[in-house]
């Protein structure tokens, strides 16, 4: 942990996340305005005093709107990562500690999974189903655990044969018991790195389907839908691309730069 | 009175061969073996690598099912210390967890605590131990807390699996003085596997010398030491070096 | 006649917790044709005063001070290629796992071809004849078959012939051994034993044996250093130590090891 903090670049990703977070938790103390309140005098207005990343097409405060669209990109990120980890956990535990018929089983539809355009199949999905948070959220996790899955079962692999799994199992530990206390939390450590990396992911994928528009839907901000907003206006009014644009180029950045040190904080222990 | 009973136990591993892992043959890992330990003895198993002694140590403990033959173990929950202080103890769980396993899983969590420390004064270990975690010990302090796990549950059998193999040599002293200490406190029954010969004679009333999965010599350990009957024995015995003094 | 004099060698390693003084000012000779051993427990500091020798420390480590005079000349302060030079030449080691020496994608006679070459250009089948002849010299059966086999086509006990003949191939005055049976079952040790008696008779060489097995050092070792903590405690005859230890450590380590005779 103090070794994440000597990081500066690591430093740097937490503390941008950290003030994201800040916007998704105060956001109605942050935020300039009510997200949703049209303003017909101001529409369109670039950045001023009054609205600091400027208006968009119904006169809502820009900036307002990216600190709640924080909200949404934060928790589907979150949320969806966490299904995609829960799914991948269960998959990859199971998977490794019985081995034979179940892992081939487990491994060929992640195999199968891994055929699928994944964004391709939650745009289908999505436009089969009500494009709601929790769908996107829901899909997201649902396309996106095999890589976890492929780290615990390769962790558990050798895990499983460790001299204190056996000892478990003499003392009558069974394999919920032993999968759950002994070889998921020491299989865990890889898959924080993916997690970060995947919060990174699923923020892209629902900006690009809120973009879409089969994603997040009006009025409620989320920065793929400000850019959508902004598709139409792109020559007049360069706010409304570019400002929900950097947030997410940053967001993801951070999440993927984190995730990267992360790795190599945890590569040379797993070495040495 | 016997406390295991083992019958022809037999345990083949296929070895597989190929790209396509073909069954080439097999590994007759333990290839008909059978003897008797004697509740309150301390019986030990000696061979070199490869000779079937851990394999056969699993079997008895249940962890591997013999492919024929019987194990007959008359006590319920035989415990075992293994040979790796640093992969016989969970990393991720405190001490305390680690100690107090054997209960939680046998539903017998009452009094926990002075069971624990009851154990602690048994293995010489501080009772700050219980918080902290394995890799905040050396490796003879880890083996203590092995030793202490298996003995809280109170058995009346323990496989102890090459034990003291991994330590320095004043450190083994310490660790197998312990070992004969609980057993005279706890009355514990042991099958003792180790591939040094010294160490067996120093902890073991009756021994078996096994070789390529069979036993090929059982007896009392100071009789078989002084007067080996097997010529492998014979063998292992003139390799011993120990110093001239 | 001294082959090999360390004087004051200390090796630290520094790591984020501060210094680790693994080699804490070593000063041992050996003297041509000798058996000095080198005897401590783990974390003693025996293999890093051998790979100190031959300045084979690892990145995280650095030579801090003293002089290891080999036939007179520093090697603490010699250039590399001088270093090159008699590493694998002049001075060998022999490792304690033969399996991770070997490279498992070479056959045996590549490694020992390569070997004999790194010092001496004189073709490839000369070099193949002096390897099989140093198969041979070591007892390894068939040496011409072993000669094109791959490390895990052999036993271990063969492994450390193997890595035993490399170590001689280049006609060396010294021979490092660092724990050169731990790995292998009591029943191979004894040949390999019996096969270092054999060379050191033949070969005429000298040897610095490590071990942590007083046993083993009884029957191979003229001279002993008992090793603690990166310093060296005590010194001598190996009977002498044995048989009247001077110093508590020392005494200890004996007691441990006579209460299991």
């Amino acid at each position: 942990m103090k070794r994440l903090f000597k990081d500066k670049i690591a430093l740097a990703s937490l503390c941008f996340i950290a003030v994201i977070l800040a916007f998704a938790l105060f956001a109605p103390l942050i935020a300039t305005y009510n997200p949703t309140s049209i303003d017909v005098r101001s529409v369109l207005s670039p950045p001023s005093h009054h609205h600091i990343l400027g208006t968009d097409t119904l006169g809502r405060d820009i900036f307002s709107r990216i600190v709640y669209g924080s909200r949404i990109s934060l928790s589907i990120g979150f949320i969806a990562v966490g299904i995609a980890v829960l799914i991948g956990i269960f998959f990859g535990s199971v998977a490794g500690y019985y081995g034979g018929k179940i892992d081939s089983m487990i491994m060929r539809l992640v195999d199968i999974m891994l055929c699928f355009p994944t964004f391709f199949l939650i745009l289908a999905v999505i436009a089969l189903l009500e494009p709601s948070i929790f769908n996107i959220m829901a899909v997201i996790g649902m396309t996106s655990w095999m890589g976890v899955a492929r780290l615990i079962r390769a962790e558990v692999l050798t895990l499983k044969e460790r001299d204190y799994v056996s000892a478990s199992r003499v003392m009558g530990g069974s394999d919920a018991w032993i999968i759950w206390k002994h070889l998921i939390p020491n299989a865990i450590g890889p898959v924080m790195v993916n997690a970060t990396l995947g919060v990174g992911g699923a923020i892209l994928v629902e900006s690009a389907l809120s973009f879409l528009g089969i994603g997040v839907q009006p009025p409620t901000p989320s920065w793929g839908n400000i850019l959508m907003d902004g598709k139409s206006t792109l020559g007049v009014a360069w706010w409304l691309t570019i400002f929900p644009g950097i947030f997410i180029l940053l967001t993801v950045l951070a999440y993927n730069l984190l995730g990267d040190r992360l790795r190599d904080m945890l590569e040379p222990r797993i070495k040495g | 009175m016997a406390i295991v009973k083992c019958n022809e136990v037999k345990k083949y591993f296929p070895v597989r061969r190929g790209y396509l892992r073909e069954e080439a043959g097999v590994v007759k890992a333990v290839d008909g073996v059978s003897f008797e330990i004697e509740k309150g003895d301390s019986f030990g198993l000696v061979g070199e690598s490869g000779c079937g002694k851990t394999t056969l140590g699993k079997i008895v403990l249940g962890l591997l099912k013999p492919d024929s033959g019987s194990v007959e173990l008359a006590t319920s929950r035989p415990q075992v210390i293994f040979q790796d202080p640093y992969n016989s103890l969970d990393p991720k769980m405190r001490v305390f967890d680690i100690l107090a396993e054997g209960l939680v899983l046998q539903n017998r969590a009452v009094n926990m605590k002075k069971r624990i420390e009851e154990a602690l004064d048994l293995i010489k270990l501080p009772k700050n131990a219980v918080i902290k975690y394995p890799h905040q010990f050396s490796g003879g302090e880890r083996q203590r807390i092995a030793i202490g796990r298996a003995i809280l549950t109170k058995p009346e059998f323990i496989v102890c699996d090459e034990p003291v193999s991994s330590l320095d040599v004043t450190i083994q002293l310490q660790i197998l003085n312990l070992l004969k200490d609980i057993q005279k406190k706890l009355s514990v029954t042991y099958l003792f596997i180790s591939h040094d010969l010294r160490v067996v004679k120093f902890m073991c009333g009756r021994i078996a010398v096994m070789k390529e999965g069979r036993i090929v010599e059982t007896g009392n350990a100071v009789k078989v030491y002084s007067d080996p009957a097997h010529p492998y024995t014979k063998q292992l015995l003139s390799s011993i070096l120990d110093i001239k003094v | 006649m001294k082959i090999l004099q360390v004087d004051d060698l200390r090796t630290y390693f520094f790591t984020s917790h501060g210094a680790v003084k693994a080699v804490d000012g070593v000063n041992f000779d050996i003297e041509k044709r000798e058996v000095f051993g080198l005897v401590g427990e783990s974390g003693s500091g025996k293999t890093l005063t051998a790979l100190s020798i031959l300045r084979l420390i690892p990145e995280s480590a650095r030579l801090e001070s003293g002089k290891v005079l080999f036939n007179g000349e520093d090697m603490i302060t010699a250039d590399n290629d001088r270093l090159r030079s008699i590493r694998g030449a002049k001075i060998s080691i022999v490792f304690q796992e033969p399996s991770t020496a070997l490279n498992p994608v070479f056959t045996i006679g590549y490694q020992m071809t390569e070997a004999v070459l790194a010092h001496r250009p004189i073709g490839k089948k000369k070099a193949r004849d002096i390897a099989i002849n140093y198969l041979g010299k070591v007892h390894i059966p068939q040496p011409e078959k072993v000669f094109g086999d791959y490390p895990h086509q052999i036993s271990g006990g063969a492994k450390q012939r193997v890595m035993i003949a490399m170590a001689l191939m280049n006609s060396p005055e010294l021979v490092i051994l660092d724990e050169p049976t731990t790995a292998l079952d009591v029943t191979i040790q004894a040949g390999i034993l019996d096969l270092l008696d054999e060379i050191l008779e033949k070969e005429k060489v000298s040897m610095l044996f490590i071990s942590h097995d007083f046993g083993i050092i009884s029957r191979m070792c003229d001279r002993v250093a008992v090793m603690r903590k990166g310093r060296i405690v005590e010194e001598g005859q190996t009977d002498r130590i044995i048989n009247s230890p001077r110093e508590p450590y020392t005494m200890s380590l004996l007691e441990s090891v006579k209460a299991l005779l």
